[in-house]
C-alpha cells in the first residue's frame, strides 16, 4: 500500500479533477452503479447459504456451516448428468441456430433496395420481441396441439408437447422467430457504418452482390460478431427458466429439465434454498470459465476480444 | 462512423416506439394476473390504517391484527377480492371487537407466495396454511425455529370454546398434536367429527349417463367393465355436435386428482403414492401390482381411450373437454365440479352421473385413497411469533368455535342469509338460494359466509349438502362414492421430527420426479415395459426403503397417540 500511495494519490487527484469537470455525466452514472451494487454485488454475499444449512428463522448469519454437503449431494444426484447435458445441448443448439440467424437477416435487409419495403420487413421482424413469453408459449401450444394448426396442415396427429424430441426444435425455433429482428439491430447499425466507397470500388472491380457480402460486409462485421459471440457464450449455462417452465411437463423432462428449472423446483417449490443456491453457484462458476475461455479463443483466432 | 449511424437511427427509434406501444397492449393481457399481494386499503402490513372498509366501522377501540389466507378463486373471488368484505367477518369484528386485516396471496401462486413470506422473516399475525404437510421440516420445526407459536397452553388458557371441543374429541386432539407434543394450529375441522356426516367423499368418478343408456350399458365396476364402456364410447365416435368423443379425460399424474392416478386404487387399494395395508406402509410404484396397473393404462392410451394430451392439461383444458360435451368419464369434485358440468351441459342432470370407484372383482367394496374421512388433515391457522397481540388473535379465532361464530361462518347472518325453521334448524334465505344477481348458490353464499371452507372452524355438513346436492344426481353420486373403504389411506396428520422430515423430503423429491416422469413415459408407450425392472430398481437405489421406514415410524407413533387418547 505504502509503495503505491504516491501513484494512487495521483489517480485520485485525476479522478477528483475529472469529476469536478464533468459533474453532470458522473451524476448520470450514479444510478447505474447503484443498480449493479444493490442488485448484483450485494446479493452475492448471500451466496454463502450454499455452504450452510439455511434456515429462515435463523437467518443467513445464524445458519450453521455445512461445508460442501450440498455440492456433494448435487454431484452425486441421479439428475446431475442429465441436467448438465440438457442445459448444454439446449444452449449449444440455440447458439448454433440462433446466433447466425440475426446476422443473416441483417445482411438480407441491407441488400433490400426499396426503402419502404425495407422498413416494413424491419418492423415485422422486430415486433415479436415485444410479445410476452407467456403469450408466445400459449401460441405455440395452440399451433402445435394435437388438433392444432400445424397438425391440421400436415394431416397428422403428432403430440408435440409430450414428445421429448420435439422440445428443443420448438424452443429454439420459436426463440429465433421472436428475437431475430431485435437481434439484427446491432448488426444493421454496424453495417450502415461501413464506408460505402468500399462497395463502390468493389462494384467497379466487378464484384457481384454475393462477393461484396463475403469480402466486405462480413469482414467489417467481424468485430461486432466476436463481441456478441463472447457475450452469448458467457450466458451459455444460464438458460432462463421461464420459457422452459411454460413449455415442459413431466413427460418431456428427459430433454427439457434444465439447471434453472431444477433450481426453481428445489428452491421455490421445495424451499430447499441452500441446495438450489449450491446448484446455481456451480452454474455461475462454469459460466465464468466459459466466458474467459471464449474470450481467449477469440483473441487467438482473430485478435479481437472483450478485454 | 457516427454520422451515418444517426441516419438510420431515426426510423429505428420510431419503429421501437411503435413496437413498445404494441408491447404495452400485449403485456396488458398478462399484467392483471401478476402483481403482489392484495391488501385491503392502500398501505401494507399490520398498520391499523390498513383495515378494510367493513371492519373500519367496527369497534374503534378494538385491537387490530393481520391474517394471511388464500383467496378462494371459484367461490369468493367472483364477488370480492378481500375476505374483509364478507358479511360474516364484518359481523364478527363487531361481536369480538377485534379488527382483522386480510392479506391474500395472488391466486394460483399461494405456495410460492408462502415460501417467499417465510423467507422474508416478517410474518403477519396469523397464517392459514397446510402446516401439517406443506411446510418444509414440519410444524415442529416451524415452532422450533420460532416462526409460529406452540398453542397447547394458549388454547387451554385463552380459548374456552376450542378447548372444550378438543376435550370432547380426544382423537382429534391426538391427531393435532405432534410427536413433540405441540399443537401448532387452530384446526380447520371437516364434518367427519359428527357421528354420521351427510357427505364423506366430495370427489369421485363421473360418467356421461345419457351415453351409457343410449348404448345400453351398465355402470362399470371392474376394470374389465370400465374397458368395455370406454371402448363403447370410443366406437360411438362423435357426440351430439359431431365432435370427436374422448372416452376418458384425466389431469396429469403429478396432480392428486388425476383420474389415471386414482385408478391405481382399483388394484386392491394399491396407490400411486404411499398407502397403508394392515398397518404396513407401502409405496405403490415398487409394489408388484404397479406394473399391471401401468400396463393397463398404457394399453388404454394406445387404444385411444385416454385424452391424448392429458399430461399437459391444466384445470382449464380438463374442464373444457367436459363442458363442451366431448368427455365420457372423468374424476372431479362433487359441488364445484359436477355442479358446473351439469349446468354447462344444459342444466340436465340426466346427462352426468357419479359412478363407483373401480375394483378387481365384481362386488368388492372399492378402495379409494384420495378422500378424507378425518376431521383434521393438518390445515389450520397458526399464530406467528410476530404477533404482538396474542390475546386478540385468540379471542377472534376461538370465537370461530363458539355456537355464534359457528353459525356466522357456516350460514352467515341470521335474517339476512339464513333463518331458523320451526325446529330451529337453519335454512338459507331466498336471497341466497335465488340470488338477485343470478349467482350460483356456491358463489352467493360467499357474500355472507365462509363458503370456501378455508378457515379455522367447524365445517357444517348441512351446508355441504345445500351446496353440493343441487341436483338429485349429485346426491346419488355421493351415495355411490361414500360406499367405499377409505382405510388404506395414509393419514395426513402424521408428524416427523425435523431431521426425519428433511431426510424424507430429500429422498422423495428425487423419487417423485423420477416416478412421475417415467410412469407417464410408460403410459405413452415411449418406454418399453421390458425395462420395467430398471424402473423399480432405480427407485430402490434412490433409497425408497428409508423413506418407507420413516413413514412407517411416523404412522405407528400416530396410532399410539390416538390409542392413548381413546383410553
Amino acid at each position: 500500500m505504502a509503495k503505491k500511495a504516491g501513484k494512487q494519490k495521483s489517480v485520485t487527484a485525476v479522478l477528483v479533477k475529472d469529476v469536478k469537470k464533468n459533474k453532470g455525466i458522473y451524476l448520470m452514472l450514479v444510478p447505474v452503479v447503484a443498480y449493479f451494487l444493490i442488485f448484483h454485488y450485494i446479493p452475492m454475499l448471500s451466496a454463502q447459504i450454499a455452504f450452510k444449512d439455511f434456515s429462515i428463522a435463523k437467518g443467513i448469519g445464524g445458519s450453521p456451516w455445512v461445508g460442501l454437503k450440498h455440492f456433494k449431494t448435487y454431484f452425486g444426484s441421479y439428475y446431475f448428468g442429465r441436467l448438465i447435458r440438457n442445459t448444454l445441448l439446449l444452449s449449444l443448439e440455440n447458439i448454433l441456430f440462433g446466433f447466425p440467424a440475426p446476422i443473416i437477416l441483417a445482411i438480407l435487409i441491407n441488400e433490400i433496395q426499396h426503402t419502404g419495403f425495407k422498413r416494413v420487413v424491419q418492423t415485422v421482424t422486430y415486433l415479436p420481441h415485444f410479445i410476452s413469453v407467456v403469450i408466445v408459449c400459449a401460441l405455440l401450444r395452440n399451433f402445435f396441439a394435437v388438433d392444432g394448426l400445424i397438425n391440421q396442415i400436415l394431416g397428422t396427429k403428432i403430440n408435440f408437447f409430450m414428445d421429448s424430441h420435439a422440445f428443443r426444435p420448438l424452443y429454439i425455433g420459436s426463440g429465433i422467430w421472436q428475437e431475430i429482428g431485435w437481434g439484427s439491430i446491432v448488426y444493421l447499425s454496424a453495417i450502415t457504418s461501413i464506408d460505402s466507397q468500399l462497395y463502390e470500388a468493389a462494384a467497379i472491380d466487378g464484384a457481384g452482390r454475393f462477393k461484396r457480402i463475403l469480402y466486405i460486409t462480413l469482414p467489417c462485421l467481424a468485430t461486432t460478431i466476436t463481441v456478441m459471440f463472447i457475450m452469448r457464450v458467457g450466458k451459455m449455462m444460464t438458460v432462463g427458466a421461464d420459457k422452459v417452465l411454460l413449455m415442459y411437463s413431466e413427460s418431456i423432462y428427459e430433454t427439457a429439465d434444465i439447471i434453472s428449472t431444477f433450481v426453481y423446483r428445489k428452491g421455490l417449490l421445495e424451499s430447499n434454498f441452500s441446495y438450489s443456491a449450491a446448484v446455481d453457484l456451480v452454474n455461475s462458476v462454469v459460466n465464468c470459465v466459459l466466458l474467459v475461455g471464449a474470450n481467449k479463443l477469440c483473441k487467438k483466432l482473430d485478435g479481437n476480444g472483450l478485454w | 462512423m457516427r454520422k451515418q449511424n444517426t441516419k438510420t437511427r431515426k426510423p429505428l427509434v420510431s419503429v421501437i416506439a411503435a413496437g413498445s406501444l404494441v408491447a404495452g397492449l400485449l403485456a396488458g393481457c398478462g399484467g392483471a394476473k401478476e402483481g403482489g399481494q392484495t391488501v385491503a386499503g392502500e398501505s401494507e402490513g399490520g398498520a391499523a390504517g390498513a383495515v378494510s372498509e367493513g371492519n373500519a366501522q367496527a369497534g374503534k377501540e378494538g385491537s387490530s391484527i393481520t391474517y394471511w389466507t388464500n383467496l378462494d378463486s371459484s367461490r369468493i373471488a367472483p364477488t370480492t377480492d378481500n375476505y374483509g368484505n364478507i358479511l360474516c367477518y364484518q359481523k364478527m369484528a363487531e361481536n369480538t371487537g377485534v379488527n382483522v386485516t386480510f392479506i391474500h396471496p395472488p391466486i394460483g401462486q399461494e405456495a410460492d407466495a408462502f415460501s417467499l413470506l417465510m423467507a422474508s422473516g416478517e410474518y403477519p399475525d396469523m397464517i392459514y396454511y397446510d402446516w401439517g404437510n406443506k411446510v418444509s421440516g414440519g410444524p415442529d420445526k416451524a415452532i422450533e425455529d420460532g416462526v409460529i407459536l406452540r398453542l397447547n397452553e394458549i388454547i387451554e388458557e385463552k380459548c374456552p370454546n376450542l378447548n372444550a371441543f378438543l376435550n370432547d374429541h380426544p382423537q382429534v386432539k391426538a391427531a393435532m398434536t405432534t410427536d413433540n407434543g405441540n399443537i401448532y394450529c387452530f384446526p380447520n375441522l371437516y364434518p367427519y367429527y359428527t357421528d354420521e356426516p351427510k357427505i364423506i367423499c366430495i370427489r369421485g368418478n363421473q360418467i356421461r349417463k345419457d351415453w351409457l343408456n343410449e348404448l345400453g350399458l351398465e355402470e362399470p365396476e371392474t376394470i374389465e367393465e370400465w374397458h368395455q364402456v370406454l371402448t363403447a364410447f370410443k366406437e360411438k365416435g362423435t357426440n351430439e355436435n359431431g365432435e370427436e368423443i374422448i372416452p376418458m379425460v384425466s389431469r396429469k399424474l403429478s396432480t392428486r386428482s388425476s383420474m389415471i392416478r386414482t385408478f391405481a386404487n382399483a388394484w386392491n387399494g394399491l396407490d400411486y403414492d404411499f398407502y397403508v395395508q394392515d398397518g404396513v406402509v407401502k409405496f405403490g410404484p415398487v409394489e408388484p401390482d404397479f406394473k399391471e396397473y401401468l400396463q393397463t393404462m398404457a394399453q388404454w392410451y394406445e387404444e385411444g381411450l385416454i385424452a391424448p394430451e392429458f399430461a399437459t392439461y391444466g384445470d382449464k383444458e380438463h374442464d373444457a373437454l367436459i363442458t363442451s360435451g366431448r368427455a365420457g368419464v372423468w374424476h372431479s369434485g362433487l359441488g364445484a365440479g359436477m355442479g358446473v358440468y351439469i349446468s354447462a351441459l344444459g342444466n340436465d342432470d340426466s346427462k352426468v352421473g357419479g359412478v363407483k370407484f373401480p375394483v378387481v372383482n365384481k362386488g368388492d367394496i372399492p378402495k379409494f385413497n384420495n378422500a378424507s374421512n378425518f376431521p383434521f388433515i393438518g390445515i389450520g391457522v397458526a399464530i406467528t411469533s410476530s404477533c404482538q397481540d396474542v390475546d386478540a388473535a385468540c379471542k377472534w379465532l376461538d370465537y370461530h368455535y363458539s355456537d355464534e361464530g359457528d353459525m356466522l361462518l357456516n350460514w352467515g347472518v341470521e335474517g339476512v342469509s339464513y333463518e331458523l325453521d320451526e325446529e330451529g334448524n337453519p335454512r338459507f334465505t331466498k336471497q341466497v338460494l335465488e340470488d338477485p344477481d343470478g349467482l350460483s348458490v356456491d358463489v352467493a353464499i360467499g357474500k355472507y359466509a365462509m363458503v370456501a371452507q378455508m378457515e379455522a372452524y367447524k365445517q357444517s355438513d348441512e351446508v355441504y349438502a345445500v351446496r353440493m346436492w343441487k341436483w338429485p344426481a349429485q346426491q346419488e353420486a355421493s351415495g355411490k362414492w361414500d360406499a367405499t373403504d377409505f382405510n388404506d389411506r395414509y393419514p395426513l396428520t402424521v408428524s416427523m421430527t425435523p431431521d426425519e422430515g428433511a431426510e424424507f423430503a430429500a429422498i422423495m423429491s428425487d423419487i417423485e420426479t423420477y416416478r412421475d416422469e417415467n410412469a407417464i413415459r410408460y403410459i405413452l408407450g415411449t418406454e418399453s415395459f421390458d425395462n420395467f425392472d430398471k424402473f423399480v430398481e432405480t427407485i430402490r437405489s434412490m433409497n425408497i426403503d428409508r423413506a418407507i421406514e420413516i413413514k412407517q415410524a411416523a404412522y405407528d407413533r400416530l396410532q399410539e397417540r390416538i390409542k392413548a387418547a381413546e383410553q
